[in-house]
């Protein structure tokens, strides 16, 4: 909230020296620090011939960082520009928000809220089937993973691999996020937009991956490292999926949602790291999101008890520092509010007769877990 | 080739505060930051952990809402009130207009909340814009949330009370409801709207914690008993306090814990008897007390209550719960009970004997453990709801075979 002291900028052109608070804007978007600045559009005018070049210089593909003024929580910054909007064949269905404004969904609006639903036999089946292939589409994104590739190129991979299976990629569009998956890295906690930063050694990815096809949506992901990566980091990693299962093993008709959210915190808690709030997990099937609530966290009010049929999924977050979390300017990229790394599993899971079935699992030939030997 | 001179901008700051990509927004929050400086930073060191109780005003168009509101805010009381008007808690990602007013100074704010939420819709979206204008402009000390009439009170109450557990710095204070003494029987008979299942006025006094009953000076005292029993005959747990421009005891209507273990007397609730008859506008909607004289096992009532409120279900019954007028609806459940092997959710370990006090809004409930009342009045024990179309002798009679299979006895 401070305002820090104002630093006193002369103008670029020679021989001026007068007080400059306008900057070229072009310079701006490069982050050209240096001959930004210039006291008026006529001084400015007067030394344009000059002054362009230094546009040339500098990367000729050039990325920007779109919010400089924002009090980014940690050293990721986001890469600009995003690629073009990507583009869904025309045969492939589409989910009610692809085209409506704001990206809204009217049945989420309508429904979303409302009772459990318990899917019949025949709906299983289909959403066994567009599980299956969210799994194939998130292995074919965690075998991209290498140090210098971009998250924009990953989102072209998953967007590519998801239109090849005759489906909707269903983060597009939704409220207007911009892009096929969400990718989330290191201090992200989720809702990462892909851009061009090129993934670092060192660094933990959440791939998260939805689709849409034959009226059901799929949602799991997944968190992998990049290279080396600090023990702390492998720690909150192997941390987070053993929650995710720990919380799975308790599904079986008749335990209360509300009852999930302790294990979760317990083990979170014991290996010192916390639970995001904020986020939980939900139903889902026809719509993306729907009833019922799955809070992460211990003490919740979250509604319902589990039944046959019932379609949701399970996906904490969890930080390695506070549990607080705090989003960029783009509206979508949720961050921890003290910059430390938070990482995240999730899977769908079916209710059955008599516990649970991860739609959403492992297929023979996935990649081997990076969490194996640890 | 494009060579096009460009217009310079405004130089680009580490140098402004701002948070939002908005430039107009982020000139007046600048304004506003200069205003405030000094308590601004008082947020950053004092009252970071600073729990800002709101409550949700109700009420008919021309009930005196904005007379109380304005009442409250000239008053002197030395304290940062915000008042949010216009729908709130609509997710239709419309901007929404916010007026924060403290002391007399105001400020009209656009909040942009075209986002939604990717993951879930835990968190609504005007919550997050107001708790994100009180980081930037420091913590208010009260919120009053004023909804039209069409939005339903449970559903914004029940957003605000799940709200807490995300760790927010806003908590659920209570509902209070105004309610016109001059209109009010033209109101509760108007015809209920398409799609929905009360009129306004109705669902406006069933949701209340308190009501405040005003332009009292338009009317007869015999015509005020009437509509006092009228009231109570949908809401019978609702303290009632009459005014006339709206002027009423401050501490009656708010900080009144209503949702929370904070600083709970007797709750008002449990004084309620179930009435002989009252003058009944829609006897749909009405107030039951099931009588709960002997300590009871939790686990059971716990999985009772469930069922009550998660399945619609009269507990332990066949049927779906509907009486012979209509599908039932529980808007509000309410209980004080002895009890033995308390669990709160999320608690690992139980407490062996308790009195705890249990809040219903809709689907959504919550318990938690108060001092013992008075155990020398049973009759203080009890479980009241507040719904529509309660099939009343079903309930009783699953609630009695619930005191039978439940009763623990009592030691010592």
């Amino acid at each position: 909230m401070s305002t820090t002291e104002k630093k006193q900028h002369l103008c670029n052109t020679e021989g001026c020296g007068k007080p400059a608070k306008l900057q070229c804007p072009t310079c701006v978007k490069l982050e050209l620090k240096g001959p930004s600045y210039f006291c008026s559009q006529e001084c400015f005018k007067q030394n344009w011939p000059n002054h362009k070049a230094a546009h040339q210089v500098s990367n000729p593909k050039a990325t920007y960082n779109p919010f400089p003024s924002y009090k980014f929580t940690g050293p990721l910054r986001p890469v600009y520009p995003l690629s073009p909007y990507r583009k869904v064949p025309a045969d492939i269905p589409r989910p009610d928000y692809a085209d409506s404004p704001y990206g809204a969904s009217k049945m989420e609006q309508t429904y979303g809220n409302g009772q459990i639903v318990c899917m019949t036999p025949e709906e299983i089946e289909k959403m066994r089937y567009v599980c299956r292939l969210g799994r194939e589409v998130l292995d074919i994104a965690a075998r991209a993973i290498r140090v210098g590739i971009t998250t924009d190129e990953i989102d072209r991979i998953v967007h590519e691999a998801t239109i090849e299976r005759k489906a909707y990629p269903s983060p597009l569009n939704y409220y207007q996020f911009p892009k096929s998956v969400c990718i989330s890295v290191n201090e992200v906690v989720c809702h990462g937009i892909p851009d061009q930063r090129k993934l670092e050694d060192g660094d933990i990815v959440n791939i998260d991956i939805s689709l849409y096809r034959d009226g059901f949506h799929t949602d799991l992901n997944k968190t992998y490292f990049v290279g080396n990566v600090n023990e702390k980091s492998k720690k909150l990693v192997k941390t987070t999926r053993e929650c995710l299962q720990k919380a799975i093993s308790l599904v079986k008709p008749g335990v209360r949602y509300r009852d999930l959210g302790a294990v979760i915190e317990s083990h979170a808690t014991a290996n010192g790291f916390s639970v995001v709030r904020s986020y939980c997990g939900h139903g889902v099937g026809k719509m993306f999101h729907s009833a019922p609530n799955v809070p992460h966290y211990a003490k919740n009010k979250t509604i319902g008890i589990m039944k046959p049929g019932h379609v949701f999924t399970i996906e904490p977050m969890i930080n390695e520092g506070s549990y607080h979390n705090q989003s960029w300017n783009d509206g979508w990229t949720e961050v921890t509010i003290d910059g430390k790394r938070s990482a995240q599993f999730e899977h769908t899971i079916l209710v059955t007769e008599d516990g649970y079935e991860i739609l959403t699992a492992h297929l023979p030939d996935s990649p081997e877990s990076q969490l194996k030997d640890l | 080739m494009n060579d096009e001179i460009p217009v310079l901008v405004e130089e680009l700051p580490e140098l402004v505060p701002a948070t939002s990509s908005l430039s107009l927004e982020a000139k007046q929050t600048d304004a506003a930051v200069d205003n405030t400086a000094s308590s601004s930073d008082d947020i950053e060191s004092g009252d970071r952990d600073k729990v800002v109780p709101a409550t949700i005003l109700t009420g008919y168009l021309g009930s005196g809402k904005t007379t109380l509101l304005n009442y409250i805010l000239t008053e002197e009381h030395g304290k940062r009130i915000a008042v949010i008007m216009n729908e709130f808690g609509d997710s239709q990602g419309i901007d929404q207009s916010f007026t924060s007013v403290s002391n007399g100074e105001m400020v009209e704010e656009w909040l942009d909340l075209k986002n939604g939420c990717l993951c879930c819709t835990v968190k609504d979206k005007g919550l997050k814009a107001i708790e994100t204008l009180m980081e930037r402009k420091g913590k208010f000390d009260y919120i009053l949330l004023e909804t039209t009439g069409l939005a339903d009170p449970g559903r914004i109450a029940a957003m605000l009370w799940s709200n807490e557990e995300l760790g927010s710095d806003i908590r659920l204070d209570g509902i209070v409801t105004m309610v016109d003494a001059k209109n009010i029987y033209k109101q509760l008979s108007e015809a209920v709207p398409k799609d929905e299942t009360m009129n306004e006025a109705q669902k406006q006094i069933a949701f209340a914690d308190r009501i405040v009953l005003n332009k009292t000076d338009l009317v007869t005292e015999s015509e005020l008993v009437s509509i006092e029993s009228t009231i109570a005959s949908i809401n019978g747990t609702a303290r009632v306090s009459r005014s006339s421009y709206a002027k009423v005891e401050l501490d009656s209507i708010l900080s009144i814990n209503a949702y929370s273990d904070v600083g709970q007397e007797t709750p008002a609730f449990a004084k309620f008897e179930n009435g002989h008859s009252h003058q009944h506008i829609d006897g749909s909607i009405s107030t039951m007390a099931l009588n709960a004289p002997a300590r009871l096992s939790w686990t059971v009532v716990d999985e009772w209550i469930q069922e009550l409120l998660w399945d619609a279900r009269i507990p332990g019954a066949n049927n779906q719960g509907n009486s012979d007028n209509g599908i039932m609806e529980i808007l509000r459940l309410k209980a004080l009970l002895q009890v033995t092997d308390y669990k709160s959710v999320g608690n690992e370990e139980s407490i062996a004997q308790a009195s705890v006090v249990v809040q219903g809004v809709r689907e959504m409930y919550d318990s938690f453990v108060v001092s013992d009342p008075d155990s020398s009045t049973p009759s203080l024990y009890k479980l009241v709801l507040i719904g529509r179309n309660i099939p009343q002798e079903s309930l009783r009679n699953s609630w009695k075979s619930l005191i039978t299979n439940a009763t623990v006895a009592l030691k010592g």
